[in-house]
């Protein structure tokens, strides 16, 4: 499989009156084609800003401020915008987590898929309106030539959101980025969604990278598993690895703090103490040290750097080397 | 990434709980006020607005103060003088200094403007804020009646009272007051539609509080930004009406001093003798220009999305 | 068990109705009919869960029964007492037995009012300010945050530490029911499980009742002894939270059940789940017969022509659909 987006040592701020807020800080992973990458974490993980940054649609106080970005093998951070803004709902495609705002409301669904597609490519208006048809197809809407005469507000939230995905599909881009899509949907409706995104990734091979909070939706679709916390990657791993054998406290501690409804037995959750780091003063050294059960001096000093810990497998965190250690002098 | 990473043993040391867990809140605290005083601040319009204002009210409260002369006294021997060492803007037609009337046409502008705004306030804001929490049949009644008050024209409220109470500043004022009320009504109630469906107000609800403490703790504080940005706006508008009441003589009478007069009589002999109507027109636009500015930036500064 | 003792709360055939606005030339008033005849019995010192998804009416049930809208029909019986007729007035006694936690931390708390105003607003005007500080700062004890966090404003907080002040400002009036309305909904993943372990020690601790109300139906079975699942205003199923999972006798209830994302990439390829075809029917224009009957896949003639009322189909556990009805349905 032939690495599709390669980040290295991604770090982006946000220059604020109060400060610059580093919001991430040194982010390396792989997304492979076909791939289905998930990034779980928190509010102000810098989940998000990530891939706000790999598309350039950072705001006026954000800024990369470091690192590589290379997609098939370009450099992202080196375009001009106007090469940017060919890639962008081209070749990479982002939906939001709030289909309500992300269509706009006074032109059809068609027409904007239309627009959408003549915009990118010398394609004509016809083949494009085709694309549509074929697209709202795909992600499960029923009566497509109609749908696509309709307008935003004719569409139930869970349409909407299907409408988004095939408007962000109809360019053929290689990868999409869906940044909590499903979070303020209904489960029932999440459910569905889920299964498009399954069938789109089966259909055209599009990799996709899924940005949630919710490790229930990440097991259902990911194939592999990126945990983010402070603002860095801590734990990396294939799914069901992650899930079995998680190796950073954050992840053992997201684990514990769920409840798994399969389990009868009610175990008490095992909350996280503590509260997410303030990225204006950003701890020296490894950023969930404050909440993590096992702190030892050296964690409170320096960042851990991400060791390997079996096949794809890499963890952000001091103890296992404490333990390797321990092992070796035993 | 796979240099060997050297450790020291006792940096392996587990660090106590104690050491570890802040509930520290790191951004300094700021009131509502705060923040917005300093975004007003670094908005370089509304501080000019502010000195203005603050100039403006400065003279208008100490004028008997910043000048020898009084505004009545004739002294036809001097009348329509060029600025000079004894009277820096110099005279109008009847010798009076100039900058002696403005500094008292001040007075007046600022206190119409004040104390119109005031009433407006008193009752807009109270009517407003009883027609929006209540809502349904009581807001319909009180919002129809305003509207009903509202279509009669200022002019007419203005020459009823000057009617029975007589031409003068206190006409003036109650006049300007009933006029504009309806104004911050509005807005008032619509600030308070918007918030008592909040949650907070839900919650105090729940807790049993009764209905006036809702609109006077929660409710109407929380519409203070609107009203306060709502008061910087009406003022200039009040001046502006009280200018020109007095320029077509329906405001004080002579020999008071409102610039409005000043500029009316100063229009007669306007080609002859610039000056006399210079002074008083630049007074208004720039008392006026200044409450606009400072208004506008107050609106952006105690606009909550706006916060960095 | 409890045989002999009232239950905290009994509702019955609880109705909220919204009037719309009617076209300006018919003559016919149509409602939102967010609740349409609930019946639910509150035991003391449970936590029953109401789940279900969004326009079902929960959040309005909940509202509804501590009578923040005044119910259209039906009773509340409170300790026995029927407070769905009440004046504003005559309610204020009851107001401090049940009170309300808010799902938006953000919108809960009045932003210009500092934390210890927030919390001691509803305590009794009687204790002296001296009484109220110090009770103030022994709330904020029992939910994690420490007394220097009294002067501080809302915004100062993150959004589980405000759910903490919400919290303390329900306990102030020491309550005996709690209606939690999505409390952890707007929170992260790791501070749900804190709140959500603080309000079981606090219903410890004060012998507190609750009605748990949520769409996240993981977080309402770890929490409630019985959960209630509610469809387009109606409760179509009432069973021990075990039983729900394991053992749902409502088609929907199965639907959602099954859509629910496991955090196990093994369980999550095996479980075999139910796909509802279309949409909610609007709250204005119900179905006819069995409102669910429109995205059920066992809907039945009888369900177009009568609704399904809600029966005891084994001991603890009700169901309103013909298909466990013994009558329509016989085993």
């Amino acid at each position: 499989m032939q690495k599709l987006l390669q980040v290295k040592e991604l770090r982006t701020s946000f220059f604020t009156y109060a400060g610059e807020v580093k919001a991430v800080r040194g982010v390396d992973f792989d997304v492979h084609r076909g791939e289905a990458v998930g990034f779980v974490g928190e509010s102000g993980c810098g989940k998000s800003v990530t891939m706000l940054s790999v598309m350039d649609i950072l705001d006026d106080v954000g800024k990369i401020v470091g690192g590589s970005i290379l997609f098939e093998g370009v450099e992202l951070t080196a375009l001009s915008e106007k090469k940017m803004q060919a890639i962008r709902g081209n070749q990479i495609s982002m939906i939001f987590q709030d289909p309500m705002t992300s269509l706009n409301p006074v032109y059809t669904v068609g027409n904007q898929m239309v627009e959408h597609q003549v915009r990118h490519s010398k394609i004509a208006r016809s083949e494009a309106r085709r694309r549509a048809i074929d697209m709202l197809e795909l992600v499960g809407l029923p009566q497509p030539e109609e749908r696509i005469r309709q307008y935003p507000h004719e569409f139930s939230g869970g349409m909407r959101q299907r409408a988004m995905i095939a408007m962000a599909l109809v360019t053929g881009p290689k990868l999409l980025i869906a940044d909590e899509p499903t979070t303020a949907l209904d489960v029932t409706i999440q459910a569905q969604i889920l299964e498009v995104m399954k069938d789109v990734r089966k259909e055209l091979n599009t990799s996709i990278i899924l940005i949630t909070h919710d490790l229930g939706v990440v097991a259902s679709l990911c194939d592999r598993v990126n945990v983010m916390y402070g603002g860095k990657i801590v734990e990396s791993a294939q799914a069901m690895e992650l899930y079995r054998h998680p190796g950073h406290p954050y992840t053992v501690g997201l684990l514990q703090s769920v409840p798994n409804p399969a389990k009868k037995s009610k175990e008490r959750l095992v909350p996280i103490e503590g509260q997410p780091p303030d990225l204006l003063k950003p701890p020296e050294g490894c950023p969930f040290a404050p909440r993590c059960p096992h702190t030892m001096r050296i964690c409170q000093q320096k960042m851990p750097p991400a060791f390997p810990s079996g096949e794809g497998h890499s963890v952000a965190c001091w103890l296992p080397l404490k333990q390797k250690e321990e092992a070796h002098d035993a | 990434m796979d240099e060997q990473v050297h450790v020291p043993a006792e940096l392996f040391a587990p660090v106590p709980p104690q050491e570890k867990l802040r509930n520290e809140i790191v951004r300094p605290s700021m009131s509502y006020w705060q923040d917005a005083w300093r975004r007003l601040r670094a908005n370089p319009l509304a501080m000019i607005g502010l000195v203005i204002v603050i100039f403006m009210t400065f003279l208008a409260l100490f004028a008997p103060l910043l000048t020898p002369y009084d505004y009545y006294s004739q002294d036809l021997y001097n009348a329509n003088a060029v600025p000079s060492k004894e009277h820096w803007l110099g005279t109008d037609q009847f010798g009076r200094d100039l900058l002696t009337r403005i500094l008292f046409g001040a007075r007046i502008s600022m206190t119409v403007a004040y104390v119109s705004t005031l009433l407006v306030l008193v009752i807009g804001v109270t009517y407003g804020g009883v027609s929006g929490y209540f809502g349904g049949k009581v807001d319909n009644v009180m919002m129809r009646i305003a509207d009903i008050l509202s279509g009669v024209p200022s002019m007419l409220y203005l020459i009823l009272l000057m009617v029975v109470l007589g031409p003068g500043l206190v006409t003036i004022i109650i006049a300007m007051g009933i006029a504009n009320w309806i104004g911050m009504a509005r807005m008032v109630r619509a600030e308070v539609l918007k918030l008592k469906n909040q949650e907070f107000v839900m919650a105090a609800r729940a807790l049993g509080v009764n209905n006036r403490k809702i609109l006077f703790r929660h409710l109407l504080p929380n519409s203070m930004g609107t009203i306060i940005v709502n008061l910087t706006f009406a003022i200039p508008g009040a001046i502006f009406a009280e200018a020109f009441l007095s320029f077509i003589g329906l405001g004080v009478s002579a020999p008071q001093a409102s610039w409005g007069m000043m500029v009316s009589e100063a229009m007669q002999m306007f080609m002859a003798f610039p000056l006399n109507l210079f002074w008083p027109a630049l007074a208004i636009c720039i008392t006026i220009l200044g409450f606009n500015f400072l208004g506008d930036g107050l609106r952006d500064a105690l606009d909550p999305k706006m916060r960095k | 068990m409890l045989e002999n003792t009232l239950p905290l709360l009994e509702i019955t055939k609880l109705k909220k109705y919204f009037p719309m606005k009617h076209k300006l030339f018919s003559k016919k008033r149509s409602f939102l009919q967010a609740v349409d005849g609930i019946d639910l019995r509150i035991e003391r010192g449970e936590t029953v869960g109401l789940v279900g998804e969004s326009g079902c009416g929960k959040t309005t049930a909940g509202r509804t029964v501590i009578r923040l809208y005044d119910p259209t029909q039906g009773k509340i019986l409170f300790d026995g007492k029927d407070i769905a007729g009440l004046s504003q007035k005559q309610m204020l006694p009851f107001r401090r037995k049940m009170q309300m936690i808010f799902q938006d931390p953000y919108a809960s708390l009045d932003p210009r009012f500092l934390v210890k105003d927030i919390v001691s607003e509803g305590m009794v005007p009687s204790l002296s300010r001296g009484e109220k500080l110090e009770k103030v700062k022994f709330l904020l004890s029992k939910v994690g945050l420490n007394s220097e966090h009294a002067n501080r404003f809302p915004h100062e907080f993150s959004g589980g530490q405000r759910q903490r002040i919400g919290i303390a400002r329900a306990l102030a009036v020491e309550p005996e029911f709690i209606v939690c309305d999505e409390p952890i909904s707007a929170l992260d993943v790791s501070i749900q499980a804190q709140v959500v372990n603080m309000l079981q020690d606090l219903q410890h601790d004060f012998g507190l009742t609750y009605l748990f109300i949520a769409h996240d139906i993981s977080m309402v079975k770890y929490i409630s002894n019985r959960i209630a699942v509610m469809y387009l205003g109606k409760i179509v199923e009432i069973a021990p939270s075990d039983e729900v999972y394991t053992h749902p006798l409502h088609p929907y209830s199965q639907a959602l059940l099954s859509a629910v994302p496991i955090p196990d990439p093994g369980e999550a390829q095996k479980a075999m789940r139910i796909v509802l075809e279309g949409d909610v029917p609007s709250p204005i224009d119900v179905p006819e017969g069995c409102r669910f009957r429109t995205r059920c896949s066992h809907a039945m003639d009888v369900c177009a022509r009568q609704t399904p009322e809600l029966k005891e189909v084994e001991s603890g556990h009700y169901v309103a659909c013909f298909l466990t009805d013994e009558d329509t349905h016989p085993r």
